[in-house]
C-alpha cells in the first residue's frame, strides 16, 4: 500500500468522525468501499478522499443545511468581534487618559464584559478567524505604526503564536466538554487562553527586547507588567508600552473566546422557522450602502483628529471603507444565521 | 432544494432501474465527493431515494413513486444569450478608451473629485456629461474611486450581464427565461447600459427584486426606497405600492429614501443642498433631452418646439392622467397577484412622466413582451412580437412623427390602454406566465 493509499484511507476514517454519528459507521463503510473500486488509481482516491475531507459535514439530522450566506455571515462574526474589542481598547486607552487609572480599570472590566457576552461559540475555525483578522487590523489597519515595534515582524509571531495556542485550547476544552469532563474543561480553557496571551506578549516583543537589550530572562514578566497603569521609563517602559498596545485588542478576543468554551450548553439548533432571507438579504444591501456613507462621514470626520485610531486606520482607504460596508451588509443579512446577540435580541443560534 | 440535490436526483432519473455506486453519481452528477454524500444523506432523509448495500458496496436509487425534479431549461438554451452578451461584451469594450462606458466615466470620475473636497455637481466628463444622480449616489459610488478603469469596466460589463440574466430569471418564468434573456440583451436598454455603464439596469434589478421576490417579506420597500435615493425616477413605485395595499412597504420604502437622503444631507451637507434647491429642476443638465433618444412626454413635445408653459401644462394634464390610470391599473393587478404586470405598467408610466427617459430607462418596455394579453388571437399573438420590435429595432431613427416617438407611444399603451389579462391560478408567483412544473413520475 503506498503512501497516498494509506492518507487517503486516514482521510476517509477522520472525515466520518466529523459527520453525524448515526450514519459515521455506513458512511466510513461506503467511503473505504468507494475507494477500494479506485484501487491503483491513487490520485483519484486521493481527490476522492480530499474532497470529504475538505467538505464540511452534513447537518445533524433535523438541522436546517447550513447555506452559503449562512457560512459567509458566520465568518464575518470574528471579523466584526476583532473590529469591536480595537474599539473598546481604543474607549479604555481615551477613559484612562482622561480620567485616571480607576476608570481605565472600570472600563477594561467592561469592555471584558462585553466581549464575553458577544462571544458565543468557539470553535478552531473560528480562532483562525480572530488571528486573521487581528493580524489585518494591526497591521493593515494601522499603516503607521503606533509603537516602534509594531511592524509585520512584531505582530505576525504574536499573531501566529496567540492563533495557535488558543486553537489548541479550543480543540482540548472542547474534547474534555464532548466527554463530559467539565469540571476539567472549564480550567483548561481558562489556562488556556492565559497561556495563548502570554505566549503571544513573548513572541511579539523578542525583536524589541533584542533591540533594546532587555534580558530575555524577564520575558514571562512582561505580560502582567504591561497590563500594569504605568510601565515606566527607559528600554524596558518602551518594551513594556510596546507590548500593552499590541496586546489589548488580542486580550479582548482571547475574552470572547474563552467564554464561548465556558457556556456549558452547547450551540441548539431552531427548525426551519419563518426565516425571511431575501429580505434580510434586502436588508444587507441597505446597510451595506449605508455603511459606505457612513465610512465617508466617519472619514470627514476624522480628517484633523488623531490618525492613528488604533485597529481604525484602514478608513483612511476607499477599499478598507467598502470592506467595512461590506461587513455591515453581511452581518445584517446574515443575522438571522449568527450567534451574535445584541441589545436583547432574540437568539438564534445555528 | 439545493442545486446538489437537483442534479443527484437528475442523475438517478436518468437511469431509475439500476442502484448507482457514489462514484457513478459523482460522475454523472459533475459533483465532488463532499458535496455529493452531503447531498445523498439530506435525499435519503427526506425519503426521496432509497439505499442498499450490494456486493459490499453501497448503492442508492430513487425511492419508489418519487416524481423526479428535471432541470427548466437545459443550458443549450442560454447559448444564443450568452453569446450576444458576449458579443455585445466586446464590442462594448473595444471602443476607444475615451467614450467606451462613458456614464461610467462620470460616476467615478464625480467621487474622486468628491475624495478630493470637491462638490460632485462641479464634475463635467469629457464628453460633456455632469453627476446628474441625488447626492446619496455619489457616496454608494464612492468604491469605485481610483480603480484602474479596464479592470473596472470589465467588472461593470459583466455585472451588467449577470443582472440582466437575474431579470430574465426573475418573472419565474423558467422555460422562457433563456429566450427572455436574449431579447434583453439585444433590446435598445440594455445595449445601452452596457454600452454607456450604466446603473439604470442593477436599479431596475432591485425594483424588480423587491416587488417580485420581497412580497412575502415584512421588508418589502426597503429596495425601492434605496433606489429612489440613488436615482429619483424608482419614487413611482411607492405610490404603486400605497394603491395596490402594500402600506407597510410603501411607508418602508419612504423612510428608507428619506434616511438615504437625511444620511447623504449629513455627510455632504453642501452637495444636499445644491442638488435638492438647484440641480434637481435644472434638467438642461441632463444632456440632448430634445433628441430622440429622450423618449419622455416631455421629450415628445420639446421635439414639437411647444412654449415650455404648454409643454408643463400638457405634461401635468397628460403625464398625469396616464400615471394615475397606470397606478389604478397597478393596483388592481398588484392585488390580484399580478405584480409583474403592476411593475411593467407602472415602470411604463414612469417612461412617460419622467422628465427624461434615456434609452436605457426603457427596460420596463421590453418586459411588457411577456405580459399576455386579452382580445382576439392574432392580437395575442402579435404583442410580443410588436413589443420586441419596437425595444430592438432602431425604429425611432425612422422619421417623425410616428417612429420617432414609437417608445413613447408603446410605454402609454402599455401605462394606460392595454388590457393585460389578469392572472389565473397555476401561473408563477409573479403572476406572468403559468409556471412549469416540470415533473414527471417515473415510475420506479
Amino acid at each position: 500500500m503506498s503512501g497516498l493509499d494509506r492518507l487517503a484511507g486516514a482521510l476517509i476514517v477522520a472525515t466520518a468522525r466529523r459527520w453525524p454519528a448515526e450514519i459515521a459507521d455506513d458512511l466510513s463503510r461506503e467511503w473505504l468501499a468507494e475507494l477500494e473500486a479506485l484501487r491503483g488509481r491513487p490520485w483519484r482516491r486521493l481527490t476522492f478522499a480530499g474532497s470529504l475531507a475538505l467538505s464540511p459535514a452534513v447537518e445533524e439530522a433535523g438541522e436546517e443545511p447550513v447555506t452559503w450566506p449562512a457560512r459567509l455571515a458566520r465568518g464575518a462574526v470574528p471579523v466584526a468581534l476583532t473590529l469591536l474589542a480595537a474599539a473598546l481598547i481604543n474607549a479604555v486607552r481615551l477613559l484612562y487618559g482622561g480620567l485616571g487609572p480607576a476608570a481605565g480599570a472600570a472600563a477594561l472590566a467592561v469592555a471584558a464584559a462585553v466581549m464575553a457576552y458577544a462571544g458565543r461559540r468557539a470553535t478552531v475555525g473560528r480562532v483562525v478567524l480572530f488571528g486573521a483578522a487581528l493580524y489585518a487590523f494591526l497591521l493593515a489597519g494601522n499603516e503607521v505604526a503606533v509603537m516602534p515595534f509594531m511592524g509585520w515582524r512584531d505582530i505576525a509571531p504574536a499573531v501566529a503564536v496567540w492563533t495557535a495556542a488558543l486553537a489548541l485550547t479550543v480543540r482540548v476544552s472542547s474534547r474534555l466538554r464532548a466527554s463530559a469532563r467539565h469540571r476539567l474543561a472549564a480550567p483548561v480553557a481558562v489556562l488556556g487562553g492565559v497561556v495563548a496571551l502570554e505566549a503571544a506578549t513573548i513572541a511579539g516583543s523578542l525583536r524589541a527586547a533584542t533591540a533594546l537589550g532587555v534580558h530575555a530572562g524577564s520575558a514571562p514578566a512582561w505580560l502582567p507588567a504591561a497590563l500594569l497603569p504605568a510601565p515606566g521609563n527607559g528600554p524596558s517602559g518602551v518594551l513594556l508600552g510596546n507590548a500593552a498596545a499590541m496586546i489589548g485588542p488580542i486580550a479582548l478576543c482571547t475574552v470572547a473566546v474563552v467564554a464561548g468554551l465556558l457556556r456549558r450548553a452547547a450551540p441548539v439548533s431552531r427548525a426551519p422557522g419563518s426565516r425571511d432571507a431575501l429580505g434580510s438579504g434586502a436588508l444587507g444591501i441597505v446597510a451595506g450602502l449605508g455603511g459606505l456613507a457612513v465610512g465617508e462621514l466617519l472619514r470627514r470626520g476624522a480628517s484633523g483628529a488623531d490618525p492613528m485610531v488604533f485597529g481604525f486606520g484602514f478608513l483612511a482607504h476607499p477599499a478598507g471603507r467598502t470592506a467595512l460596508a461590506l461587513l455591515v451588509g453581511l452581518l445584517v443579512a446574515g443575522y438571522p444565521y449568527v450567534e451574535f446577540r445584541l441589545w436583547g435580541a432574540r437568539r438564534q443560534r445555528y | 432544494m439545493g442545486s446538489s440535490t437537483t442534479a443527484v436526483l437528475n442523475s438517478l432519473a436518468a437511469d431509475p432501474g439500476r442502484g448507482h455506486h457514489g462514484l457513478d453519481l459523482a460522475r454523472g452528477a459533475g459533483l465532488s465527493s463532499g458535496s455529493l454524500y452531503r447531498a445523498l444523506v439530506r435525499l435519503l432523509r427526506s425519503g426521496q431515494i432509497e439505499a442498499r448495500w450490494e456486493n459490499g458496496r453501497r448503492t442508492y436509487r430513487l425511492a419508489r413513486g418519487q416524481a423526479v425534479h428535471r432541470r427548466h431549461a437545459v443550458p443549450a438554451h442560454w447559448l444564443p444569450a450568452a453569446l450576444a452578451a458576449l458579443i455585445t461584451a466586446w464590442l462594448v469594450l473595444d471602443r476607444p478608451a475615451g467614450v467606451r462606458l462613458s456614464d461610467l466615466g462620470v460616476y467615478t470620475g464625480a467621487v474622486e473629485g468628491l475624495l478630493h473636497g470637491a462638490s460632485l455637481y462641479d464634475f463635467i466628463s469629457a464628453s460633456n456629461a455632469p453627476f446628474t444622480y441625488p447626492p446619496f449616489a455619489g457616496l454608494v459610488f464612492l468604491p469605485l474611486a481610483d480603480l484602474s478603469p479596464l479592470p473596472l469596466q470589465l467588472g461593470w460589463t459583466l455585472a451588467t450581464v449577470v443582472t440582466v440574466t437575474g431579470l430574465a430569471l426573475l418573472p419565474g418564468v423558467r422555460a422562457h427565461a433563456p429566450w427572455y434573456a436574449l431579447v434583453l440583451v439585444l433590446s435598445a436598454p440594455v445595449s445601452c447600459d452596457l454600452k454607456y455603464g450604466q446603473v439604470s439596469i442593477f436599479l431596475a434589478a432591485l425594483v424588480a427584486a423587491d416587488v417580485l421576490l420581497l412580497r412575502e417579506s415584512r421588508w418589502q420597500g426597503l429596495l425601492i426606497g434605496l433606489c429612489a435615493a440613488i436615482k429619483l425616477t424608482p419614487l413611482i413605485f411607492i405610490a404603486m405600492l400605497w394603491f395596490a395595499g402594500r402600506r407597510r412597504a410603501a411607508v418602508l420604502a419612504t423612510a428608507t429614501f428619506t434616511a438615504c437622503g437625511l444620511l447623504a444631507a449629513v455627510t455632504l451637507p453642501a452637495d444636499s443642498v445644491r442638488f435638492w434647491a438647484i440641480e434637481i429642476s435644472h434638467v438642461s443638465r441632463l444632456g440632448y433631452i430634445t433628441s430622440v433618444g429622450n423618449q419622455s412626454l416631455n421629450g415628445a413635445l420639446m421635439r414639437l418646439d411647444l412654449a415650455a408653459p404648454t409643454r408643463s401644462a400638457v405634461v401635468l394634464v397628460l403625464g398625469g392622467a396616464v400615471a394615475a390610470l397606470a397606478l389604478f391599473r397597478a393596483a388592481r393587478h398588484g392585488r390580484r397577484g399580478d405584480w409583474l404586470c403592476a411593475l411593467v405598467v407602472v415602470g411604463a408610466a414612469s417612461v412617460v412622466l419622467s422628465p427624461v427617459s434615456w434609452t436605457h430607462h426603457q427596460v420596463w418596455l421590453v418586459a411588457a413582451a411577456l405580459l399576455p394579453v386579452r382580445g382576439p388571437a392574432w392580437a395575442r399573438r402579435a404583442w410580443p412580437v410588436a413589443v420586441v420590435a419596437v425595444m430592438l429595432l432602431p425604429v425611432t431613427a425612422l422619421g417623425p412623427p410616428v417612429f420617432s416617438n414609437a417608445r413613447l407611444l408603446l410605454a402609454i399603451a402599455i401605462a394606460a390602454l392595454v388590457p393585460f389579462t389578469p392572472a389565473r391560478p397555476g401561473r408563477s408567483a409573479s403572476g406572468g406566465a403559468p409556471v412549469p412544473t416540470a415533473t414527471a413520475s417515473t415510475g420506479a
